[in-house]
Parts: structure tokens; C-alpha cells; sequence
């Protein structure tokens, strides 16, 4: 178990970010502007946001403190809400999923990447809360986030409110400064080993901007613990569904697996488990699950 | 299903999933969320030149934004004078045709007087010519 966690801790997504062009000085080229870099998957994208910047600042038309409110990103077009976390959003907009590197005919060649764009506007796009207190801002979001994990765990946000101020600073610290074992410490002090109900997160593919928190029992009405096949028949359009994945952490899931387990080693940094449902219509990219 | 079983599945699923995102991630720089200004990207002249050169430009995009609100504000007077423009057309040629039904009147008017007076006169011209035929 704790191997799982650490993988799920340890793991990472190889981002390109297309810079918006309304925010960089022309040239006669006119080239468009990258910047490559790995981010840890459990963590928030607008984290990264001044860093980014920060690294082309010397391309940029305005200072950094002009756009950093103003800013946001998107995959394809639709917008990535910062809310989520980032393996998470991934796991909701990539096309093509190999689920291993046998799978793949040249490994040379072979590079995964996830091409995403910062775009600059002065009028957001709906649903994306503007951040206008930087990482502070951030942290109250997350904060709040393990008040509603820990309500749905326990009955009650007590454990979570009850934390001392200075455990609160080195929880967020974990997730900033990516040390497991300071957030493993203080996650376990709010995570009951029998939990009431399981706080789950149902995102469907290609959608980032739906989002289902279901009531989900640890222990259903009959004894049994809750599945992850039971939870798809009580919440997912099983005609639509069959045939299709269940992924979370990048991969695929068996749909016998116990809810509580799968919550135990996959949940996110924000106290939720985060699983991506991809209907049987867009299954055509999803393949070797 | 049993944990005994499904632990290693997902740990070899896991470990296949970090494969394929290793593979080349040198490629790809590790970011820290709060990193800092270094300040080893330029130096200080070009840096200082730089700085003045975006202050020029965000300027130059406020003054860009005040006079594209200014045609804006342009724009909706030639739409507003369009509209007067329009509605004046519409007046004229009501007055047109209340003109011409008028003279029309007029002329159908004019023409009856005449009418009635020719009338009146070749009336008046039998009586003088009974007159004088009578004495």
C-alpha cells in the first residue's frame, strides 16, 4: 500500500505551456512561445502560474504583477479549472492513454507530452474563479476543500478544524514543497480507518468543466463495502457506459475494487478521490485498459 | 476483489504509467511553485532598458485602449446621426406627399372657382344680352 502511495505521490505529467502571443513582445518571426516543464500530478496548475511567467519574464509585454490575475489556462480550447488537480485534469482531457511502453512500436521516438495553453484576457471565461490573492488564495481553496473530505469522511469537519495551526501550515507546505511524509502525517490525523461515506469526485472525459460529488457509503445498506462497479451502477448511465474506463491517477481501474481501498492509496492532495469516467462513445482513443 | 491481488496490478500500473512519462522528461525542467527571481536572465543595462521599454508599452497599450473606446464612442454618434439622418428622410417624404395632395386640392379647387365663376359670368352676359336684345 504504502509503495502505491508513494507512486501516486511521486508522479509527474511532462507539460508543454503555449504562451498567450497577446502577452509577448513581437518579433519579425513572430514565433510562438513554449515553455516545458514537469509538474508534479497532485498538485494545482495556478501554483506554477508566476513561476511560468517568471521564466520568460524578459519576453513578456507587461510586468509580471499586470497579468498574473489575469490569467488562465486551457487544453484545446476549454478551459482547465484551477481547482482541480492537475493529474486529475489530465486524466479528463488527454486523447490517447498507453498503458505501457510495450505498447508502443517506436520507443525511441516516443515522447508523452500534454500541450496546454496560459491564455491572457480581461473578461474570464465562465466558470474559472479568478485568483486575485496568489497562492493564498489557493491555499484557502485546498484548506477548504479537506473541511468538505473530512465532513464527508467523519460526519463532521472537527478533525480538520481542530488541527493545529502550525500541522495546517506544514499540511499545505507537503503539497508546496512535495514532502510525503509530512502529508501522510497530517492527512491520517483527518482520515479515519472506517470511514462513513467515501468523498468521491466523478468527472466525465472531455468535460472539464463537469464535475458529480456523489453521497457514496463506505458501507452499503446490506454490510457490504461499496465498489467501484457498485458506485458506476448507482450514479453512472450504465447503457453508456458499458464498455467503458474508469481512470484515475493515469490509469485504469478494475471495477471490483473496494471504494475505501482505492480512496486509501489514490485520494488527491485535496482530500477527494478523482476518477474519470469515459463513456463507451469516446472509448476509441482509450485502449489496453 | 482481493487486495493481495489487485496491490501489485496497480503498483506494475503505476510504475508503467511513470515509464512512459520518464521517458525524455529531462527534456522537460522541474518547476518549484514558489520559485523566485533569480535575476541571472539578463543583465542589469539590458534589464533596466527592458524595464522601461514595457513601462513605454503598457502606456502605449493604455493610450491604444483610450482611443479605441473613443471610436467606439465615434461610432455610435455617426450611428446615432444615421439614425436621425433616416428618420428626417421619412419626415420629408411625408411632407412630400401631404404637398402634393394639398396642391392637388388646391388645383381641383382653383379650377371649380374658375369653373363657377365662368359659370356666374356667362350667366350675367345672357342677362345683358336679353337686356339690350329686349330694348
Amino acid at each position: 500500500m504504502d509503495e502505491i502511495k508513494r507512486l501516486v505521490w511521486k508522479g509527474t505529467l511532462n507539460v508543454q505551456i503555449e504562451i498567450d502571443k497577446s502577452l509577448i513582445i513581437a518579433t519579425d518571426n513572430n514565433k510562438s512561445l513554449y515553455v516545458n516543464i514537469r509538474i508534479p500530478r497532485e498538485t494545482y496548475i495556478s501554483l506554477f502560474t508566476e513561476s511560468i511567467l517568471r521564466g520568460v519574464k524578459d519576453h513578456l509585454r507587461k510586468d509580471l504583477s499586470e497579468i498574473i490575475t489575469n490569467v488562465w489556462f486551457e487544453s484545446d480550447g476549454k478551459l482547465l479549472l484551477w481547482n482541480i488537480p492537475i493529474g486529475a485534469l489530465y486524466d479528463i482531457t488527454s486523447n490517447l492513454r498507453i498503458e505501457s511502453m510495450d505498447s508502443i512500436s517506436d520507443k525511441d521516438t516516443f515522447i508523452q507530452i500534454w500541450k496546454i495553453k496560459l491564455v491572457y484576457g480581461k473578461e474570464f471565461p465562465a466558470m474559472h474563479i479568478p485568483i486575485i490573492n496568489g497562492d493564498s488564495q489557493i491555499q484557502k481553496y485546498w484548506m477548504h476543500q479537506w473541511k468538505q473530505s473530512c465532513f464527508i469522511l467523519n460526519g463532521s469537519s472537527k478533525r480538520v478544524m481542530s488541527l493545529h495551526m502550525n500541522d495546517t501550515q506544514l499540511f499545505w507546505n507537503s503539497v508546496l514543497n512535495r514532502t510525503p511524509d509530512s502529508f501522510e502525517q497530517i492527512s491520517s490525523k483527518v482520515i479515519p480507518k472506517s470511514p462513513r461515506n467515501i468523498p468521491v469526485v466523478l468527472h466525465t472525459k472531455g468535460q472539464t468543466d463537469s464535475l458529480y460529488h456523489p453521497v457514496v457509503p463506505n458501507v452499503n445498506n446490506e454490510g457490504k463495502n461499496t465498489t467501484l462497479r457498485r458506485l458506476l451502477d448507482d450514479f453512472c448511465d450504465y447503457n453508456k457506459f458499458e464498455n467503458g474506463t474508469v481512470v484515475s491517477q493515469g490509469i485504469c481501474l478494475p471495477l471490483d475494487l473496494d471504494l475505501h481501498f482505492l480512496y486509501s492509496v489514490f485520494f488527491s492532495c485535496d482530500g477527494f478521490l478523482h476518477l474519470t469516467i469515459t463513456y463507451s462513445q469516446d472509448f476509441t482513443h482509450d485502449k489496453g485498459c | 476483489m482481493d487486495r493481495d491481488t489487485v496491490v501489485p496490478v496497480l503498483i506494475k500500473k503505476l510504475r508503467d504509467r511513470d515509464q512512459i512519462q520518464d521517458h525524455y522528461n529531462e527534456l522537460f525542467n522541474e518547476i518549484s511553485p514558489n520559485a523566485r527571481d533569480d535575476g541571472t536572465s539578463s543583465s542589469s543595462t539590458t534589464h533596466q532598458i527592458l524595464g522601461a521599454l514595457k513601462k513605454e508599452n503598457t502606456l502605449k497599450d493604455q493610450s491604444i485602449e483610450d482611443l479605441q473606446e473613443r471610436i467606439e464612442i465615434m461610432n455610435k454618434n455617426i450611428e446615432r446621426l444615421n439614425d436621425e439622418l433616416i428618420s428626417t428622410n421619412i419626415e420629408n417624404n411625408i411632407l412630400q406627399d401631404k404637398f402634393e395632395s394639398l396642391n392637388d386640392e388646391y388645383n381641383k379647387l382653383v379650377q371649380r372657382w374658375l369653373q363657377k365663376v365662368q359659370k356666374e359670368a356667362d350667366v350675367m352676359n345672357a342677362n345683358v344680352e336679353n337686356i339690350n336684345s329686349s330694348k
